[in-house]
């Protein structure tokens, strides 16, 4: 099955290839810089599923050699996490490490 | 040789895409250059909030109700969607009886400013306006001039829009100078060549102050770190930001409500995770079952007085300064009056907000966060700002 501009790259919102494009143009070149435009990689999987995909097109679409590419950038929670979790207080508070 | 142009502008945030598209608007001939893409900084990095109502003194309050006022043609104008909204904003829930006579002091003064209207809610009104706000809530700070919109497509919708009338973009770009002679910008220096131009307009975010120093300035900026923990996409809660919070168009709801400064450290701390979040549920229990999926820092432009850099220098003509916070709330009105100051139109709203101010002696601390400023800081950002290096020109 042939690619086109609507074929959808990330699953999470939504994202398609066309979109993708348009930023590309713009010179876009690292996946966060696509997924400020176009939201691809801030959904719930955080861009696990897309970034080959993602970065196939900045090499291919945008020109970047592969020696230049840097990974998603990459915050926590590693997993979604609920806030009552989150903000629970002693004794049930997430063994998180002290501050800093 | 990178380009000539008329202008070039330091930083494709908030503020430098909207000078980039006001400009061009104008035919002026712009090059817009960043160190990364397009809201890449601060812009990038924040809640998107449109905020008239928190901004004393009355000066500021009445520049940033100017700017909210722009922003329902500019979608129009832009040709893309900014998902701007207005009209449905909490600035502040009250959780304490103890605050609300201040809250509602601090409404009756907002609310002189003329087109500002600022007022208390009770618990009920305010749960009418926002069901799933918790049955505990006092009070709630409310203005309908408040509102909220994408920060991406703000800057996105400014650039696409400079650009087809001609102005060029140059992300993943350096500035490492800026040349002048005998007193004047004539070029900007880059790792990709240089732009030859006679204006060059810094809207660098936290990097002012290095494009500052560039030309021999002391921009007494500094920056203040924000952190947010966004979740995942939620059914419709919100009407409209609430306190802390404000739900994107997808669904996500961001919470974010800290201050600190640490210097240039975009780290997340658990402190500030725990504190962002149990304000949350307690302003909307219904958001204990809902998952964080991501944390992030960004940092804040803080002029050292709180209040918009803005307009040329004494002694260098050509270099024109653009900053501050609240770049979402200020980009329309900063793009237009740069773009009038640059073009020789008189802006009398500029004079209030010139570097100048500083070394003049015609500023205030703000009270508030001025001790942890202070701590950190101590007074070396100020007296390097009110005698700059080298003395004035």
């Amino acid at each position: 099955m042939e690619r086109s501009q609507d074929t959808v790259v990330c699953r999470c919102e939504n994202v398609t290839m066309g979109e993708i494009s348009d930023v590309l143009t713009a010179g876009a070149k690292t996946f966060d810089d696509i997924k400020r435009v176009t939201r691809a990689g801030m959904g719930i999987c955080q861009g696990r599923i897309c970034e080959c995909a993602v970065t196939d097109l900045l090499m291919r679409g945008g020109g970047v050699p592969p020696t230049e590419i840097s990974p998603r950038s990459v915050r926590p929670p590693v997993r979604p996490i609920t806030l009552d979790v989150l903000g629970a207080s002693e004794p049930d508070a997430l063994p998180l490490p002290d501050e800093a | 040789m990178l380009d000539t142009s008329d202008v070039a502008v330091i930083g494709a945030g908030a503020r430098g895409s909207a000078i980039a598209y006001y400009l061009a608007r104008e035919g002026v001939n712009v090059a817009l250059v960043d160190r990364g893409f397009l809201a890449t900084g601060t812009t990038g990095a924040t809640m998107g909030l449109i905020n008239v109502s928190g901004k004393p003194p009355a000066e500021y309050t009445a520049l940033s109700l100017a700017s909210a006022r722009l922003y329902p043609d500019l979608a129009e104008a832009l040709g893309v969607d900014l998902e701007f909204e207005s009209g449905q904003s909490i600035l502040e829930v009250i959780l304490d009886p103890a605050d609300l006579p201040a809250a509602h002091e601090y409404a009756k003064r907002q609310s002189r400013v003329p087109g500002v209207d600022v007022r208390v809610l009770d618990t009920y009104e305010a749960r009418q306006m926002a069901p799933e706000l918790s049955p505990d809530i006092i009070g709630a700070v409310y203005c309908p001039q408040d509102g909220h919109l994408n920060p991406f497509r703000l800057a996105w919708g400014f650039i696409t829009a400079a650009r087809r009338l001609g102005a060029r973009f140059y992300p993943h770009t350096r500035v490492t100078g800026i040349r002048t002679t005998q007193s004047r910008v004539t070029a900007v220096v880059t790792t990709a060549g240089e732009i030859s131009t006679r204006t060059v307009v810094n809207a660098a975010g936290v990097e002012v102050p290095s494009i500052g120093e560039m030309v021999g300035l002391s921009i007494p900026v500094v920056a203040s770190r924000g952190q947010i923990v966004t979740t995942e996409a939620l059914p419709p809660l919100f009407p409209g930001p609430i306190d802390s919070m404000r739900q994107t168009r997808t669904g996500s709801v961001l919470i974010g409500t800290t201050e600190e400064f640490v210097g240039y450290d975009t780290g997340v701390t658990t402190r500030a995770l725990r504190q962002n979040v149990r304000r949350a549920v307690r302003i909307m229990p219904r958001l204990r079952t809902a998952r964080a999926i991501r944390c992030w820092a960004g940092l804040r432009p803080w002029p050292v007085d709180g209040l918009p850099i803005m307009g040329g220098v004494s002694g260098l003509d050509g270099y024109v300064i653009a900053t501050g916070h609240s770049g979402i709330t200020l980009s329309a009105i900063t793009g237009q009056l740069i773009a009038d100051a640059i073009l020789r139109r008189p802006t009398v709203a500029l004079e209030s907000f010139m570097l100048d101010r500083f070394s003049e002696g015609r500023f205030h601390f703000p009270v508030e966060g001025f001790r942890a400023f202070r701590r950190r800081y101590g007074s070396t950002i100020l007296a390097r700002a009110v005698s700059p290096a080298g003395g004035d020109a």
